[in-house]
């Protein structure tokens, strides 16, 4: 905070003396935290080594006379040698006519992002990441799992976003992730604002183990031709983002960069199932995703961009919320709801259903594939087989489709998750040894 | 160098280990970026940043570590960090971690390894850099309307200094710059996207005749690329006889061996053996060779490891047969290799880990080639093959063209990389649209048969390994031949 304020002063003191600086913008994140691991079952070993991390980080943006505008990180020495920082960000700006000025957001909303138990653990009070990694050792080396890996990491972190129009919010947030992994073949992770309960603990350990334990018996099947794929919520989450989420982002589709144009957006083209809809929470307490608002100013909250199916909104910056005349939207930080108006089942009896399918649970070359095609190929190395409603074992293979079309078609099903942000999801699909 | 100016922070540390009888390594760094984004011909955004820290990484006497970094370099904050990292070490002991004593081995130096830049950032105004990049963009743009292109150009100046409490003093920089088109094709029914790109240390990539013509050229072949994949079918998967060209080889090199060659993971790694690595395996032809190791000016120069140690060049593979790990020095003596200097980290926050750096596949024998490989067509690949025999005229032989990324399971084997495009060759060669290439890392050597070409290894990446990202980069041959194999696929319909 003192070196936001601090740096908003020396902005002030600037912007009276030089009049073609007319508006500033800040955002500095200061946060220190804690990272240790487990690696190959030894935990602090030289690749996972307990670590303590500080950091001062941010981004400032300046808005000159003539439609000129700097963009640039900032650190922590950027007010002990504010005049050199000054020179450069002069020296780097660029006009743009399509530049954007301040936003005036009505009211910021309020979000508890912040867990005191976090804090003490930083503060080395509570040697809890100590006792969860040992906690994930013992219980999954009792599943029988031979090589273990995981990590822990917790932040505590405070923000501060400024601007010369008197906008001031300041907030704390405590982010925790952990994960498991076991015999190289299968992890689950957890990602909130808060330290976990000792049920998601539980549940992320054993699923691990019980998973990693099922991928252990090979099927002995060779399989190819149209099968059921079957995603669990992670999977089709990573697809989401992959294919769908992409693709909705206002400075792909404004520049044709995206498989969706502006006018699809303005007339509502279809292009998920009717009753699916793609949102966006970001006020929900202690989550990952959420913050009360985006480093412009633009409030956090709900956005709808995909509703009955529909395209609603692209997701949109100032900057792109001007070009594609509608209002900025929060901006998805690494959370999204995709929701159905039916009633689906239960994972289990989506299981039971399936005639022949895989259920896949880890995907080698994801990030790989064209985001605006929608087509997919890749390698499923750690699938489960199932037929006539019975897990098999172990199967790999190559799978290729169009994800976007299957979020269309009727056949696709979706299947709720106990503890999870999205259902699992099914479709047919091509699949080759 | 800047990283030089820290003479009274060493100091600091030096005392306070010292005092408190513990060995360290201190990592310091100093960076400087600029990137310029152009949009379909527009400034998108220039943005620069400063990156400035240090991570301390601390020993007791029995080998338990702490870490503690910061993004500020004074003689407070290392003690801060000090005290930090040896509360942790403690805490690592008390919870039955990990010891590791390898690092006393090491002997002490003082090295000082400078590249000088023959055209630093300033060589040209930025009006001018933003003038040039958005020529670049709007000979694609002209092209074709259905074309949208973003190009990016990124210039990092990174220094380096690592400190051992054995009096090692280590300092070397590593810039480099790189120049990135992003070209979308859209017509009503489909959308493709191509990439072209080229690396170097400066702003030469803009100012010398050579690279600009060089980016010229791969970007038009990106583009057609993408215009011709909107009308592309789409292939039947399965096991072909393959040429893949210099950027996938790269892949095929980094993927399906380098990861699984770092020592840090032996002990699940598929060329590893009750954690001792399997030198002396036959995986390849006996003209086939993988190499690793730091070239002066690549995107990928890391002259010094993270434990500052100099980096070897190292022949994983040396003519068909298993040689040498890329081995790290807590790792090396337990995977039973010799020490090679491979620690690399992404900035001082982060802890040393076995990486790659330039990785070339290396073939005796290739078949000359005249032509620049930017200037090849299939056409000219399908002649140059029938004419060395390398397939028959009414072979069914796919190439793939242009590198998109890949991925690798060691511990199974299993790897996987995109291409931009395949063609079926023949006298008038068919564009398919892109599929995954996966296979067995250790089937997919042996078929690799011929190469054709100079070497060429600007094939650049950043490559993502246990949270941290480092920029590689490497290639082959112009082309290599791949044999058909039954655990090598390409994906399709």
């Amino acid at each position: 905070m003192e070196l936001a304020t601090g740096l908003a002063e020396r902005l002030n003191d600037y912007a009276r003396g030089h009049q073609d600086l007319i508006d500033w913008r800040i955002d500095f994140y200061e946060t220190r935290g804690f990272e240790a691991g487990i690696k190959n079952n030894r935990i602090g070993g030289p690749y996972s080594a307990p670590g303590y991390k500080r950091s001062i980080s941010g981004e400032i943006y300046l808005i000159w006379a003539g439609q000129k505008f700097t963009s640039a990180k900032l650190d922590s020495r950027v007010v002990d040698d504010f005049a050199e920082y000054m020179d450069i960000w002069r020296a780097t700006a660029y006009h743009d006519p399509d530049g954007v000025g301040l936003y005036k957001p009505e009211s910021i909303p309020e979000v508890d992002l912040s867990d005191e138990r976090v804090k003490k653990i930083i503060d080395h009070q509570d040697p809890l990441p100590f006792r969860l990694l040992e906690q994930g050792l013992q219980q999954l080396s009792n599943q029988g799992i031979k090589k273990i890996d995981g990590k822990v990491r917790c932040y505590d972190g405070s923000r501060v976003i400024m601007n010369s129009d008197g906008l001031q919010v300041a907030y704390s947030q405590t982010p925790v992730d952990f994960f498991f992994e076991a015999n190289d073949c299968y992890g689950e992770s957890y990602g909130e604002k808060r330290w976990p309960s000792e049920t998601e603990i539980k549940r992320i350990i054993n699923n691990t183990g019980s998973i990693a334990s099922l991928l252990a018996k090979d099927s002995g099947r060779k399989i190819s031709g149209q099968m059921q794929l079957l995603f669990p919520p992670g999977i089709f989450e990573s697809f989401l983002g992959q294919f769908l989420l992409t693709n909705l982002y206002g400075s792909l589709v404004v520049n044709r960069q995206s498989c969706f144009t502006l006018n699809d957006f303005t007339e509502g083209r279809q292009v998920l199932r009717e009753d699916l809809s793609l949102e966006v929470n970001t006020l929900l307490p202690h989550r990952a995703m959420s913050y009360p608002c985006t480093s412009e100013g633009v409030p956090g909250g709900i956005i709808h961009l995909i509703d009955k199916g529909k395209l609603k909104t692209p997701i949109l910056s100032l900057k792109y919320a001007k070009k594609a005349g509608l209002a900025p939207t929060p901006i998805p930080s690494g959370g999204f709801f995709l929701k159905s108006s039916r009633p689906i089942d239960p994972w289990e009896k989506l299981i039971q259903q399936t005639e022949y399918g895989m259920i896949i649970y880890s995907i080698l070359g994801l990030h790989t594939q064209d985001t605006s095609s929608g087509h997919f190929s890749l390698t499923a190395d750690q699938c489960l087989l199932v037929e006539r409603g019975e897990i098999v074992g172990k199967v790999k293979a190559v799978i290729n489709g169009d994800f976007l079309k299957a979020l269309l078609q009727e056949e696709s099903r979706l299947a709720f998750f106990e503890g999870e942000d999205n259902p699992g999801f099914a479709f047919r699909a091509s699949v080759s040894e | 160098m800047r990283v030089e100016q820290y003479n009274q922070v060493v100091d600091e540390a030096k005392k306070i280990g010292l005092a408190k009888g513990l060995y360290f390594i201190l990592r310091l760094q100093s960076r400087k970026d600029l990137g310029v984004h152009i949009n379909n011909g527009k400034t998108e955004e220039i943005s620069s940043g400063n990156l400035e820290g240090m991570g301390l990484q601390v020993f007791t006497p029995e080998g338990f570590m702490g870490f503690a970094a910061a993004d500020q370099i004074n003689q407070q904050v290392v003690c801060d960090l000090f005290d930090k990292a040896a509360f942790l070490a403690q805490q690592s002991q008390s919870f039955q971690g990990e010891p590791n004593v390898e690092i006393f081995k090491l002997k002490a130096h003082q090295t000082r390894k400078e590249i000088k830049l023959e055209h630093p950032y300033g060589t040209l105004s930025l009006v001018e850099i933003e003038n040039r990049l958005k020529g670049l963009n709007n000979e694609l743009l002209v092209m074709d309307p259905r074309l949208s292109v973003r190009t990016l150009l990124r210039l990092t100046d990174e220094e380096w200094r690592i400190i051992r409490s054995d009096g090692t003093d280590v300092v070397f920089n590593t810039p480099r710059s790189m120049l990135y088109h992003s070209i979308t094709a859209k017509s009503d029914e489909d959308t493709a996207t191509t990439f072209a790109n080229l690396p170097g240390t400066d702003l030469g990539l803009l100012i010398e005749n050579e690279p600009v013509r060089k980016i010229q050229e791969r970007a038009k072949k990106a583009a057609k690329l993408g215009l011709d994949l909107l009308s592309a079918p789409k292939l039947a998967g399965g096991h072909y006889k393959l040429v893949i060209d210099y950027g996938l080889a790269k892949g095929l090199a980094h993927e399906a061996f380098g990861h699984a060659a770092e020592t840090d993971s032996i002990e699940s790694s598929i060329l590893g053996e009750n954690g001792r690595f399997k030198t002396g395996m036959l995986v390849a032809d006996s003209n086939l060779s993988i190499i690793d190791g730091p070239l002066e000016g690549d995107y990928a120069y890391q002259p010094i490891s993270a434990v500052g140690e100099e980096r070897q060049t190292v022949k994983i593979v040396d003519h068909g047969k298993l040689n040498a790990g890329l081995s790290d020095i807590f790792s090396a003596a337990r995977a039973g290799v010799p020490y090679t200097g491979a620690e690399r980290i992404e900035n001082f926050f982060h802890l040393p880990i076995a990486r790659m750096s330039n990785i070339r596949i290396e073939m005796d024998n290739a078949i000359p080639m005249n032509q620049e490989f930017e200037l090849v067509t299939p056409q000219d690949l399908y002649h140059i093959l029938v004419e060395n025999h390398l397939m028959q005229a009414d072979e069914n032989v796919l190439y793939l063209a242009g590198f998109q990324g890949g991925q690798v399971n060691p511990a199974f084997g299993d790897f996987v990389f995109h291409c931009s495009g395949i063609y079926q060759l023949c006298p008038e060669p068919v564009l398919y649209k892109p599929a995954i290439f996966s296979g067995k890392i250790l089937s997919v050597l042996r078929s690799v048969k011929a190469a054709i070409g100079r070497l060429q290894i600007d094939a650049i990446g950043t490559c993502g390994k246990m949270g941290q990202g480092v920029p590689s980069c490497g290639g082959s041959h112009y082309f290599l031949v791949i044999d058909q194999n039954p655990e090598v696929t390409i994906g399709g319909k």
